[in-house]
């Protein structure tokens, strides 16, 4: 099973904030000693403030950390699982990155007090805030374990809440279709073509699943849509199909067009092919769609292919210009066939 | 095959090369070259030093 981390982030990204960090704090010397001045009561408190602030807009949410040198090599098995609990994904290969944000925050907090220090808008309450402040950090200092403990804990509830609602969702559809599909097997175990026929259509159903679920499974999409038409004609004609998709697009009216197209070209290739099995690729993008459908049948002269059969000059090559693409249909006798569907994007309809 | 230069290397000779010149001037008198002067030039010479690192290893993709 594949996995999928995000990008790391860019690399020396600490040394360039550290060197405009140090050339603001040079700018502010070189002012201070030569130019407008307002204080060092307002600028220092306000940098540092500054400074926190900057910290906490960039601190990102946790994020895994992609996999470098040797252990970019180990297999997925001995990588963390994405099944820890999330305190240890931040142990394992994750960055503290709420530290920073709380190193903004005290920034912030201490700028703010050191303005208001410097400036004497405190003095006249300066023992209460000071008591304040004494006690704050004593019941901070005092609870933070527990506070540590609790979201820890809660953490590890919600991943665990999360990989049983997973577990029992993929139970729930490994039970209504592989099991099902099995059952379904040993009743018809006298007869090949039917087994062959619903193990291939479970083999394209759990292959979509796994691919992508919900669109596949819905069919908004052209591949799904061509999955579907060839389980159909497999189901309707028999034979075998098989469908190579690289990529997918949304299902709208042109794509439907294709899928049509192709479906009548799977359709023809199962009737002629005879036992042989016809291979659908499918090349699909937002900006060109080409399908191809082959199978080693007898082929045959597209020529003599009397008028009043529809079903290629028609359904095929006549419903794809009709869409705006185009399509050719390749064959000679004892050599198979193929037909090519294509859609470019500046294709006008 | 010839590498080559490096911006950080260069970028590093230039920033001592114009901090030897203040020093000079300041020894000569030319200029007033008090600590309120060279510290900024000191900390924007490394900031832009290491600025420069930044960037150079962004490009080229390595630490």
């Amino acid at each position: 099973m594949s996995m999928s981390y995000p990008a790391n982030p860019p690399r020396g990204g600490f040394r360039i904030a550290v060197g405009i960090g140090l050339l603001v704090l040079s700018g502010l010397l070189f002012v201070r000693a030569a130019g407008p001045w307002p204080g060092d009561t307002i600028v220092w408190p306000a940098a540092v403030a500054a400074l926190g602030a900057l910290l906490i807009w960039r601190a990102p949410a946790v994020v895994p950390r992609r996999p470098r040198g040797w252990a970019a090599h180990r297999s997925s098995e001995q990588r963390p699982s994405r099944r820890q609990s999330e305190p240890e994904r931040v142990r394992v290969r994750g960055r503290p990155e709420v530290s920073r944000g709380g190193l903004g925050v005290a920034l912030v907090l201490a700028g703010g007090f050191a303005f208001l220090w410097a400036s004497g808008a405190m003095r006249p309450a300066g023992e209460t805030v000071l008591a304040a402040l004494a006690v704050l950090i004593a019941v901070a200092l005092i609870f933070a374990p527990s506070w540590r403990r609790l979201a820890r804990s809660l953490a590890a509830e919600r991943t665990e809440r999360i990989r049983t609602q997973e577990r029992a969702d993929v139970g729930a559809h490994l039970h209504d279709s592989v099991l099902q599909t099995l059952a379904l097997i040993q009743r018809s175990a006298e007869d090949p073509k039917q087994v062959a026929a619903l193990a291939r259509h479970q083999e394209r159903e759990l292959r979509g699943w796994l691919a992508d679920g919900d669109s596949r499974e819905n069919g908004r999409t052209l591949a799904a849509a061509v999955d579907a038409a060839a389980a159909e004609v497999e189901a309707a004609v028999g034979g075998s199909i098989e469908v190579v998709t690289v990529g997918d697009c949304p299902l709208d009216e042109r794509a439907r067009a294709v899928v049509a197209a192709t479906r009548e070209a799977m359709l023809n290739a199962a009737k002629f092919a005879g036992e042989a099995p016809v291979s659908v690729y499918a090349e699909l993008s937002s900006e060109r769609i080409q399908v191809f459908v082959r199978d080693r049948g007898p082929g045959f002269d597209p020529a003599t292919v009397p008028p009043e059969r529809r079903g290629v000059r028609e359904s095929i090559l006549g419903r794809t210009q009709r869409a705006g693409g185009r399509a050719a249909v390749r064959s000679q006798p004892g050599g198979g066939t193929e037909v090519e569907i294509a859609f470019d994007r500046g294709d006008k309809r | 095959m010839t590498r080559p230069p490096s911006v950080t290397i260069l970028l590093a000779g230039i920033a001592v090369l114009a901090l030897g010149v203040l020093l000079v001037l300041g020894a000569d008198g030319a200029i007033d070259l008090r600590f309120a002067y060279m510290a900024p030039a000191l900390v924007g010479a490394l900031g832009a030093i290491l600025l420069a690192s930044g960037l150079t290893s962004r490009r080229r993709g390595r630490d």
